[in-house]
């Protein structure tokens, strides 16, 4: 995917909501049509959830980061050119990122199992349908998870809405109450 | 992937053969709208490489678009946004090239079981687009949820500050109006 990153200033951010434990594999380098010769340099940055810093790098014109996640969340990558460039232009910046299955590293499998051809694209697609299971079965925790917090909310707020109007009856029986008791002090009724 | 779309947002994708199937989806996750939920939706366009509008969508929340490709090159989808407020949206774009009889002819290498695989890779793929789509849509899904407890947080607390300034008010009120003039109401 190619993104545009504006001269003034500017930070693209991209980001991606990922679940713990899942290799992430990005590449990223500037493409640049007008001057093939001087390509700009950009900087970027990438950042878990919690804030951590996972990758930093100023002034290059291609760049990798990889990492396992540690925490599920929205990891946020941003890149940006150095305010010292002066481009007349926007820049174009290609990024290759690759999560999960698809970031294995399938021809090192291949050399390691010896295996080739058709019976290497099949482990592909076990590997695929394999995380694609696992997928699934996460969509259904998250699911379950999420049917019960709504439940609960709900009975909540039931309990809640019944509770709001007991204290307004008590609020009012206690003014009228109240009241009573000062008029016949001051002897009105 | 998300991005935030400002004004404009484009991203681009290579396309490396004639006839490719181009699919994808997108998800507006970040609405904050406050009233209503009858936001306009964001645009997207999808211009290919001579210039040519090859799809259009308007004012969608979400959708999900397949293509062929006309030609190989840069494919461009821009997502526009009409208003001012910020919003991220999550986008899944695939390219998904099976091979055909004429590539068959040309290569010996590629045999008919291949061409079943690459088919059955682009089926999984789907699956995948599939459920990257329903991920994105959960995420909204989350947000709405989160936004709707804030609101009744903030409702609670406005309520029952509301109710006991009334009160008391009421009490005052009350309490004023007979010990000023007894005399008039005892009437």
């Amino acid at each position: 995917i190619w993104l545009t990153i504006p001269t003034t200033g500017g930070t693209k951010c991209v980001s991606e909501e990922i679940q713990s434990n899942v290799v992430v594999l990005a590449d990223y380098y500037v493409v640049d049509e007008h001057n093939p010769e001087n390509t700009p340099a950009v900087s970027s940055k990438v950042t878990s959830p919690y804030g951590n810093n996972l990758h930093h790098q100023e002034n290059v014109t291609h760049g990798q980061f990889a990492f396992t996640t540690q925490e599920a969340g929205n990891y946020l990558a941003c890149f940006w050119i150095d305010s010292s460039h002066h481009l007349a232009n926007p820049i174009t910046l290609g990024v290759d990122w690759k999560m999960g299955i698809a970031a294995k590293d399938w021809d090192s499998v291949a050399k390691k199992e010896k295996i080739e051809g058709v019976e290497l694209q099949l482990r592909r697609l076990e590997g695929l349908v394999l995380s694609i299971r696992e997928n699934l079965n996460y969509i259904k925790d998250r699911e379950a998870e999420m049917r019960e917090v709504s439940e609960t909310t709900n009975s909540r707020v039931a309990w809640f809405s019944i509770m709001s109007l007991g204290v307004c009856v008590v609020v009012v029986g206690s003014q009228i109450l109240y009241l009573k008791r000062y008029f016949h002090k001051k002897k009105l009724i | 992937l998300s991005v935030t779309v400002n004004d404009e947002e484009c991203v681009q994708e290579y396309v490396l053969y004639e006839g490719d199937t181009v699919s994808g989806n997108f998800v507006v996750v970040d609405h904050d709208i406050f009233w209503g939920s009858d936001h306009p939706g964001l645009d997207f366009t999808v211009t290919s490489p001579a210039g040519n509008i090859v799809q259009t969508l308007k004012g969608t929340s979400g959708d999900k678009f397949e293509f062929k490709a006309p030609k190989s090159g840069m494919y461009k989808f821009c997502f526009h946004n009409p208003y001012s407020t910020p919003e991220t949206v999550s986008f899944y774009i695939h390219v998904g090239h099976i091979p055909n009889e004429h590539d068959l002819a040309k290569d010996e290498h590629l045999d008919p079981v291949n061409v079943k695989i690459a088919e059955l890779r682009e089926a999984l793929e789907s699956v995948v687009a599939e459920q990257k789509y329903l991920k994105a849509r959960d995420t909204r899904h989350r947000h709405t949820n989160e936004s709707t407890r804030k609101r009744v947080i903030f409702y609670t607390v406005g309520e029952y500050i509301f109710l006991a300034a009334a009160s008391g008010l009421q009490v005052l009120y009350i309490r004023k109006l007979f010990s000023k003039s007894v005399a008039y109401n005892r009437v």
